[in-house]
């Protein structure tokens, strides 16, 4: 670690108020600096001790394309540990039903139609579906490790690289309250489908002593979507129907 | 706990929509000269971040704008805006870059909008009717393929057309351009008689008053900046029980309609003829929902490539899917999403073309609206098959390339259509004899 890493470190160490002591060895040092960024993320979504008790998760809102001048509203509904089910209902031509139910995954689509998800997608919502995900981060990630500062709309972030087990980079910038407040990433949309996606999250809200941004803007190499969420629930009892897949589909024909 | 919405990007880019426009000026709090300057930094700014070449093809798009950028202070007329813009985009040399706007003049007073169910085909610097519509204005009025268009409100076809024969455009797409001009003018404006003449192949020529009709159930829904379009829907069974589909846009009012005719072939249609001459595309997502419906496999239509990342168009196989023969008409004026489908499904041996080379623009793309009110329409990444095979400029290539000929249009003959129901006819014929 050469002596701007240092300096980087200490700067960072200061904005987010950790003690110097705990400095023991440049990886150790690194290690427990992150350790901590990531605890005070979790304390500011409402703390360890709630987010251990979550099991499900429901979400309302509406996704605006602003540039094209569409509002798509979506729900969300998950329940640990292998369940999500998500509906977006798009003007003119309906609604897109995608759920995720156990190592299955489908997808109703008015205009292309219905098909089994992707391995990759099913990993992906799986992902989503692991609702206590942000509690074993370093168990999930191959890595995580500093990433340099940034700075984003005016606030200093902390930014850190997480390597996932197929090799590819997040870069997750904390705001210095510990609010998640940007995150890029690699998006899997389908069938050898890949681009990068930065999420950046806004207007920070408490309820059922749980944090969550009510905004959310999605930018990706064509245009920019914000997310505004109505509603945002956690605990909630599901009709186990709404996560049934239908028959696979009869591949030999009629 | 962010959970991710991320199927948003393919499902709403376009491939080739051209439509009618509305749009009024929503200039807001900025005075005029912020809301052009506005304008043109969002357009440059657009293509800057969302090009997915950095080369930009050669095109060096840092110093187009110092090109461009000064003769904004001279400009005062929303119109002249618009041409500015254009003109920058064009010096792209990429389909899909269009400023969209009202506010520029018609090339004409002539009013649009309406229907009077014909189609014209422009050969040789005249236009020819191709497709008369049943129980339409034009049927009652009596014409009939092979007709020849001699004048619309008395103007000739010569002078309807001297726009754009000085114009600096390919020959290819300058029969586009004027093709899709003529067939525009003819539907009139609705409930405005139209006065036409005619040179039918033998005899006089003829006068032919019509009334375009107006029906709202034909507009399809406007989606966002996408505006409402007259769609036309068509299904019959011609000879030897061949199913014949014809659609001329890609939008999701006409989906269930595609999927119910195909659904419904199985067991009954000796082989499906899709009609996608004069196709002007629409939502690229709707190729791979008629390509579920023909296929066994997972297949690929091709791949969108973006400046960081790609989109690959699949067609899943749906449950209820035809099995059969398919055969594609096109003709130079297919555009975009149709080419994708043409292309992906013949690359993948799926069906068999018939026609003319496509008019090569199948670049997907999105709508944002400009501070002056008008709307850019950009291209969102670059475009190929799973061949490698890039639309663009090239056009899709039929297997069967089939040039129209005056002889054969003044006879009402449709050379292409005539030529897929034979070789449909033939696969069936192969395949009873290899059964027997």
């Amino acid at each position: 670690m050469h002596h701007s890493h240092w300096i980087r470190i200490l700067s960072l160490l200061l904005l987010s108020g950790f003690s110097l002591k705990s400095i023991a060895s440049d990886e150790a040092s690194e290690r427990a600096f992150v350790e901590g960024v990531l605890e005070k993320y979790i304390d500011s979504q409402g703390g360890r001790e709630l987010l251990s008790t979550v099991t499900s998760f429901e979400m309302k809102g509406t996704m605006s394309l602003e540039s094209q001048g569409i509002e798509i509203p979506v729900v969300q509904r998950i329940q640990a540990p292998d369940k999500v089910m998500t509906t977006r209902e798009f003007p003119a031509f309906g609604t897109i039903r995608e759920v995720l139910n156990g190592n299955a995954g489908w997808e109703w689509h008015p205009l292309a139609g219905e098909r089994p998800l992707d391995e990759a997608e099913v990993k992906d919502l799986l992902k989503d579906s692991d609702l206590q995900r942000d509690l074993k981060l370093f168990d999930v990630y191959e890595s995580i490790r500093l990433g340099p500062p940034e700075t984003i709309e005016g606030y200093d972030t902390i930014h850190l690289i997480f390597l996932d087990e197929d090799g590819k980079e997040e870069h997750w910038y904390f705001k210095e309250n510990g609010d998640l407040f940007q995150k890029i990433h690699t998006v899997t949309a389908g069938a050898a489908s890949e681009f990068e996606s930065t999420e950046r999250f806004y207007d920070f809200e408490t309820h059922q002593g749980f944090r969550f941004a009510r905004r959310i803007e999605y930018i990706n190499p064509a245009y920019t979507a914000k997310l505004t969420i109505s509603l945002c629930l956690i605990n909630q009892e599901f009709d186990p129907a709404i996560f049934e897949l239908p028959a696979a589909i009869n591949l030999e024909g009629n | 706990m962010y959970r991710k919405f991320k199927f948003f990007l393919r499902l709403i880019l376009l491939a080739g929509f051209t439509g009618l426009w509305s749009s009024t000026i929503t200039l807001g709090y900025l005075t005029r000269k912020e809301a052009f300057e506005q304008s043109f930094d969002l357009v440059w700014s657009t293509v800057h971040e969302s090009h997915w070449d950095e080369t930009f093809g050669g095109l060096d798009w840092e110093k187009t704008r110092k090109t461009y950028y000064p003769k904004l202070r001279r400009i005062r007329k929303r119109a002249d805006l618009v041409r500015l813009m254009q003109k920058m985009l064009d010096e792209l040399d990429l389909s899909h870059y269009k400023v969209l706007s009202n506010f520029v003049e018609p090339l004409d007073n002539h009013p649009r909008g309406g229907y009077v169910g014909l189609e014209l085909k422009y050969i040789g610097g005249q236009a020819y009717v191709t497709r008369v519509d049943e129980d339409s204005p034009a049927a009652d009025g009596g014409v009939m393929p092979g007709w020849r268009l001699k004048s619309i409100h008395s103007r000739s076809i010569k002078r309807l057309v001297s726009p754009f024969l000085k114009a600096d455009l390919s020959e290819r797409k300058r029969t586009f351009y004027i093709q899709r001009y003529l067939n525009d003018v003819v539907q009139g404006g609705p409930n405005r008689k139209i006065r036409t003449d005619w040179y039918p192949p033998a005899g006089r020529a003829l006068k032919v008053y019509m009334i375009p009709e107006f029906d709202e159930r034909q507009e399809s829904e406007a989606v966002g900046y996408l505006p409402s379009q007259r769609i036309e829907y068509q299904q019959t069974y011609l000879e030897g029980d061949v199913m014949y589909i014809r659609f001329n846009y890609f939008l999701p009012q006409l989906m269930s309609d595609i999927r119910d005719s195909i659904e419904s072939a199985s067991g009954t249609a000796n082989g499906i003829i899709i009609d996608l001459r004069g196709n002007s595309g629409g939502m690229a997502i709707m190729a791979t929902g008629i390509t579920g419906l023909l296929v066994d496999e997972q297949t690929t239509l091709g791949t969108l490539v973006m400046k960081k990342g790609y989109i690959s168009y699949q067609g899943y196989p749906q449950a209820k899917r035809y099995r059969g023969p398919v055969a594609i008409l096109v003709d130079g004026s297919s555009v975009s999403t149709s080419e994708m489908l043409a292309a992906g499904l013949q690359e993948a041996g799926r069906a068999r073309l018939f026609g003319e080379i496509t008019l090569g623009e199948s670049l997907p793309s999105l709508f944002k609206k400009l501070p002056s009110g008008d709307v850019l329409q950009y291209a969102v990444g670059d475009y190929h098959t799973p061949g490698g095979y890039r639309i663009e400029k090239n056009g899709v290539v039929p297997d069967e390339i089939l040039i129209p000929e005056v002889k054969q249009l003044e006879t009402g003959l449709d050379l292409p259509l005539q030529k897929a129901t034979e070789w449909i006819l033939k696969q069936n014929a192969s395949e009873e004899n290899d059964a027997s």
